[in-house]
């Protein structure tokens, strides 16, 4: 291990899971190179139309991650690129990178599209999944990072129209290829994944027009996709009246050596189902599948819904084949489960493709050393998912396995924390902290405004007419300058906007362009470049707002614009500007709950150099893992439990405190104070970050006589009677009922563990007795990933699956002393007596009681089931609304152990984000009280969602409101609210919302 | 609904199925596939997915003594098609071969079985097919085994070694079938 370790990292691949590892990163004191072999950051999740299961815009939420990036000072994009090689050890990494050219030079291109617009040569649209055109030299979608063209040399004819039309002289055919050395400490694998090319299985027909593969159809249904988001079908460009989804398009197939489970495909089929049937209201769905495996958080409901609301049809059935009649129509034949052959017609037919791992892979495994499992994914240990067996090296995202994004983005996360542990010591020593000059005072002077109105390329322009915009700008009170902009947001028009700051004495900036939401940042900090407090800026959305929703209406929306412009310049008249204090912060962390997801997120948070408070209400550490004996794999949890409890309680930099109980948190991000009980006795902490990972429990089931015979036990009790020797087997016959407690009415979530727990068990039963028989009686076997392999593995042990239906449950009696189980078997529907020696129930994962209890506390919001709900259900899986507070483990929801251990990283990883920071910054964004007006009411106290407001006695001896600037979040209802208007929010001031309306009403 | 005790169950279904060359019975997870798309299942009940199920479960009675295994037209349609490449047309030649020892062969193979046993071929050669063929100018019999004597004696050899004569009932001294 090298001495002087490198405060840089190397990420591979730039999807969801790269970039959310670069940021965090990034955010936590290292720097990073994020590296792809594509022109632009963004992977797959850039091309997905809606996200399961809250059907977010796939591209409004990875945008602003998109932007992040691209402006973050310590991510440097290797765009185009390709690892050569590493060497070193680690710690000290030399990575070897081709640059490979885009003839375009990245330094001089605005990314201004005009190259494109002249460019004679069509070429497919990868981006678009080859389903229309694109130029020679093209950006591969309008919000690419970098925004610059790329030109295919192989495909140019070489006519130099580009080079003509190039303003900034960024086109030169001449570039080559070059190679750079990096150092860094460590490396973070996030390569992706490949869909499976259906050409494979030729009877799906994929040559047929209207066969789609499933991200195909994801483009259709996309607004930026090749039919602006109609949804046709491809050989009569109609509107489908039909349409079905074949699940498990290479996936769970033995056959083509693709025996694992692609995890995602049924929620996403479900989804393009909802999708399409709210583009065409009349169009029926089908989905064929075999098991629906919708275990993820909130996707049983999802497929509810999907059932219910949207009337999707759902077919359980295996489909072998796509035919096609000699008129061209598409149809299938399939047994239903009655057992009776049906043939339907469809007239679009979506193939269901399944995860497989990206080209390269290879290669990138012997450059990196690193092993491969035996489908070409990166081969990881049960419990530890994070760790590619290589030192220095780790790995995150679907090359682990396939899965979603949110577990995706918690194992880019996950993978950050590992990396920045290795070179934790080295943390701040390669970045750069962006230093801005001294504020300008702009008090006493008049409002001198400059209006920038952005083209976004043909975006805005195409619609919009700018130069009128422009020329209206120049008419209004303030204005002293105006201009269109081709791309506001280029890097070069942040230089050209601060020289016109300076040359025009501006003190108010307005850029009339897209969304405050992705850009505001941006252009903030170019008016600190430029000596303007941020706050002096403010933007018109004259793209979503004009040229978007008003596309076939130009003259329209170019008068919508006019008034957009003099709304803001209305308001930026009255702007002041807003001073932040950086607030003093405790660099500690406490921890709740030490199962196996506190105890990792404890002992990763020592490796990052940060003191923890380990807190367990238990006498004993180990939570729910003390009940799990046996894995998947063969490992030992019983071994893990020892080790990391051993690893806590021996760390000097963890307070352990067991039997512990907290009765109040007080305080904000990076101030926490924190009283706890332990036996009656007193104690306050102070942290800066909490991390909550209470666990959940075993639910006890009232199903099935369980508590009425010893011989019915749950998974849990199975695995401590089996473990502790206390059950013999041997020519026994041992049954278990899947979702006992899980999918119901009252709990209508899938619980996801029992499925793998069902059949590891079933194995540890039959590898030591085999001539012991096991039956699993089961509503859908959920065995994703690389489960289905263990699934395999028991039915080729002899394993009994039986189905049974949520309407339909199985049945227990006692006849005497003899159990009996009798089940209606789904397919021959023929009832069948089992009579067990032992009866094991996968009873549900409940929240933990305490749950409840904590969120008080904490003021942390539960799901409608009693889980913590995180901040984001797609991009912050482990974050909570509230700042400073991170979430893992079962309190999210049910998981297994590798997933925990994920989300525990991931949670590390997060609140380091906050930790390395020297000082909590406060916004400027927030409300006040004018205590002279304050009439104490309480009002606000209410109103706040976050408790900010408290009422106190004030120096004048009057009951008064008080809002601590660093808890406020200036969400502003506290101002709405109070009955007084004694609270006014920062840059809301009611006087500059009134100018704004008095502008919109003035023409 | 019929009610199946399955302690019952013939334990050694799956077992003699895997020795009689259907290996991968037990890989089957009842997705379907091999029943859509099988010829014979759209002309008649047959279901390739239901007697998977039962050799699986072991309910011997239901599936050796019944009509279905012998339906199968060994297309291998399913062989193909089968994700968990489970070979059910191996598994349907192996049910046969079990039944077959426990007597349930059907007559009409029995009758076939003993026909190649005595002629030489599954059809024996009619008298008024052989006036025909001359007259065509072809020789009486087509170029089979039944033409050349010392073919079918070593077919009976095969039939007396392998046991397929205990298994259809043949008795070698009125050479036909008994029963």
């Amino acid at each position: 291990m090298s001495e002087d370790k490198i405060g840089a990292v190397l990420v591979v691949g730039a999807g969801i899971a790269g970039m959310q590892s670069a940021l965090d990163l990034a955010d936590s004191g290292f720097k990073v190179y994020l590296l792809t072999e594509y022109p632009s950051i963004g992977g797959y999740m850039a091309k997905l139309d809606k996200t399961f299961p809250t059907n977010d815009c796939a591209m409004c939420i990875i945008s602003p991650k998109l932007v992040d990036v691209a402006g973050h000072p310590n991510i440097e994009l290797l765009t185009n690129c390709d690892l050569l090689e590493l060497s070193g050890e680690p710690g000290s990494f030399k990575a070897r990178i081709r640059k490979r050219t885009r003839y375009v030079d990245e330094e001089k291109c605005t990314g201004c599209g005009s190259c494109i617009s002249v460019c004679p040569v069509e070429i497919l649209d990868g981006f678009n999944e080859n389903l229309r055109g694109t130029k020679n030299i093209f950006i591969p979608f309008p919000q690419a990072v970098p925004l610059k063209a790329t030109r295919r040399k192989e495909t140019c004819m070489g006519c130099g129209l580009c080079k003509v039309v190039c303003e900034s002289g960024a086109i030169d055919f001449n570039l080559t290829d070059s190679e750079i050395t990096i150092d860094i400490g460590s490396v973070v694998l996030a390569p992706g994944y490949k869909t499976f090319d259906p050409e494979l299985m030729k009877e799906y027909r994929y040559d047929h027009p209207d066969v789609l593969r499933s991200i195909e159809f994801e483009r259709f249904l996309a607004p930026t996709g090749p039919t602006g988001g109609h949804v046709i079908k491809p050989s009569t460009g109609e509107e489908p009246k039909s349409i079905a989804w074949i699940q498990c398009v290479g996936s769970r197939n033995e056959r083509l050596d693709r025996g694992y489970c692609s995890s995602v495909c049924c929620t996403y089929a479900i989804k393009e189902a909802v999708i399409a049937k709210e583009h065409v209201p009349d169009l029926s769905c089908t989905i064929f599948y075999m098991d629906m495996r919708t275990f993820g958080k909130g996707f049983e409901e999802y497929y509810n819904r999907a059932k219910d609301e949207y009337g999707i049809e759902f077919i359980r059935c295996r489909v072998p084949s796509v035919k096609v009649r000699t008129d061209g129509g598409l149809f299938i034949r399939y047994e239903n489960e009655e057992g009776e052959i049906e043939e339907r017609e469809f007239d679009v037919v979506v193939l269901s493709v399944g995860f497989q791992p990206p080209d390269g892979n290879r290669e990138l495994a012997r450059i990196l050393g690193i092993d491969l499992n035996k489908f070409g994914f990166c081969e990881t240990g049960e419990f530890t998912p994070l760790e590619t067996g290589r030192e220095g090296i780790y790995v995150c995202g679907a090359f682990v396995e396939p899965k979603d994004i949110p577990e995706t983005v918690a194992q880019g996360s996950g993978a950050s924390a590992k990396a920045s542990a290795l070179i934790s010591t080295s943390r701040h020593t390669q970045v750069t902290e962006r230093e801005f000059p001294p504020e300008r005072d702009v008090s006493g002077e008049l409002p001198r405004i400059g209006v920038f109105v952005c083209h976004c390329g043909i975006n805005i322009a195409s619609v919009v007419d700018v130069l009128a915009v422009v020329e209206y700008a120049k008419t209004l009170p303030g204005v002293v300058y105006a201009e269109n902009d081709l791309y506001a947001c280029s890097q070069d028009n942040q230089k050209h906007i601060q020289e016109v700051i300076k040359e025009y004495n501006l003190n108010r900036v307005i850029v009339a362009s897209c969304s405050p939401r992705t850009h505001e940042p941006l252009f903030r900090n170019t008016c600190r470049e430029a000596g303007l407090n941020p706050y002096l800026f403010e933007m018109a959305n004259i793209r979503d707002q004009c040229s978007w929703v008003h596309m076939h209406e130009p003259e329209k929306a170019t008068e919508k614009a006019k008034d957009l412009v003099r709304m803001a310049v209305a308001k930026a008249n009255m702007l002041q500007p807003l001073k932040t204090i950086p607030i003093e912060m405790n660099h500690e962390c406490m921890v709740i709950g030490g199962g196996i997801a506190g105890m990792t997120a404890a002992s990763e948070m020592t490796r990052q150099g940060y003191r923890v408070y380990l807190i367990e209400k238990e006498a004993e550490l180990g939570g729910n893992l003390r009940s799990i004996r046996y894995s998947l794999s063969g490992e030992d949890p019983q071994e893990l439990l020892r080790r990391m409890i051993e690893e806590v309680e021996t760390n000097p930099m963890i307070e352990v405190m067991k039997s512990t109980t907290i009765d109040s948190i007080e305080g904000y991000i990076g101030n926490f104070k924190v009283n706890l009980s332990r036996n009656g006795e007193k104690r306050e902490i102070g942290c800066g970050v909490i991390i909550v990972a209470t666990g959940a429990e075993e639910y006890k089931p009232k199903e099935y006589l369980y508590g009425e015979d010893e011989r019915i036990v749950t998974q849990h009790e199975f695995e401590e009677l089996m473990d502790e020797g206390k059950l013999d087997l041997s020519g026994k016959t041992v049954v278990m009922i899947q979702c006992v407690g899980s999918r119901e009415e009252e709990r209508t979530y899938c619980s996801r563990v029992c499925c793998a727990t069902a059949i590891k068990n079933s194995i540890v039963i039959k590898e030591n007795y085999p001539d012991a028989d096991v039956y699993i009686l089961y509503r859908d076997i959920r065995a994703y990933g690389f489960k289905e392999e263990y699934y395999r593995r028991a039915r080729d042990l002899g394993v009994i699956f039986i189905r049974y239906e949520k309407d339909e449950k199985p049945e227990v009696t006692k006849d005497g002393d003899l159990l009996k189980v009798g089940v209606v078997d789904q397919l021959l529907k023929e009832k069948f007596i089992i009579e067990p020696d032992l009866l094991v129930l996968s009873a549900a994962t409940i929240p933990a009681a305490d749950n409840p209890r904590i969120s008080e506390l904490l003021k942390l919001p539960l799901t409608e089931h009693g889980f913590f709900l995180e901040a984001h259900a797609k991009l912050r899986p482990v974050d909570f609304a509230t700042d400073g507070v991170f979430l893992c483990g079962l309190a999210h929801s049910p998981k297994l152990i590798g997933e925990t251990v994920s989300q525990a990283c991931a949670a590390v990883s997060r609140a380091c984000t906050v930790l390395s920071r020297p000082f909590i910054e406060s916004e400027g964004t927030i409300a006040k009280v004018n205590e002279l007006i304050c009439s104490g009411c309480g009002v606000c106290v209410a109103a706040c969602p976050y408790e900010v407001p408290e009422l106190v006695v004030n120096e004048r001896g009057a009951l008064v409101a008080r809002i601590n600037e660093a808890k406020c979040k200036g969400c502003g209802v506290c101002g709405c609210g109070c009955p007084s208007s004694a609270i006014t929010m920062n840059h809301f001031m009611d006087m500059q919302i009134m100018a704004q309306i008095d502008a919109f009403g003035a023409t | 609904m019929e009610v199946i005790e399955l302690k019952n169950a013939d334990r050694t279904l799956p077992q003699r199925v895997k020795e009689f060359g259907g290996i991968d019975l037990l890989a089957c997870y009842q997705c379907g596939t091999c029943s859509s798309d099988c010829p014979v299942g759209t002309e008649f009940f047959f279901r390739i997915r239901r007697i998977m199920r039962k050799a699986a479960l072991g309910l011997s009675e239901q599936v050796l003594p019944a009509k279905d295994i012998w339906c199968c037209t060994t297309c291998f349609t399913c062989f193909d098609r089968c994700p968990q490449d489970a070979k059910p047309t191996d598994v349907i030649l192996a049910l046969r071969r079990v039944a077959a020892r426990e007597g349930y062969t059907p007559q009409a193979s029995r009758n076939t079985s003993a026909n190649i046993t005595k002629f030489g071929h599954a059809v024996p050669s009619l008298e008024e097919i052989e006036k025909k063929r001359e007259a065509m100018g072809l020789p009486a019999r087509p170029p089979t085994a039944a033409t050349y004597p010392e073919a079918i004696r070593e077919i009976q050899l095969i039939v007396k070694k392998r046991g397929i004569a205990e298994i259809i009932r043949f008795n070698w001294e009125k050479m036909e079938l008994e029963g």
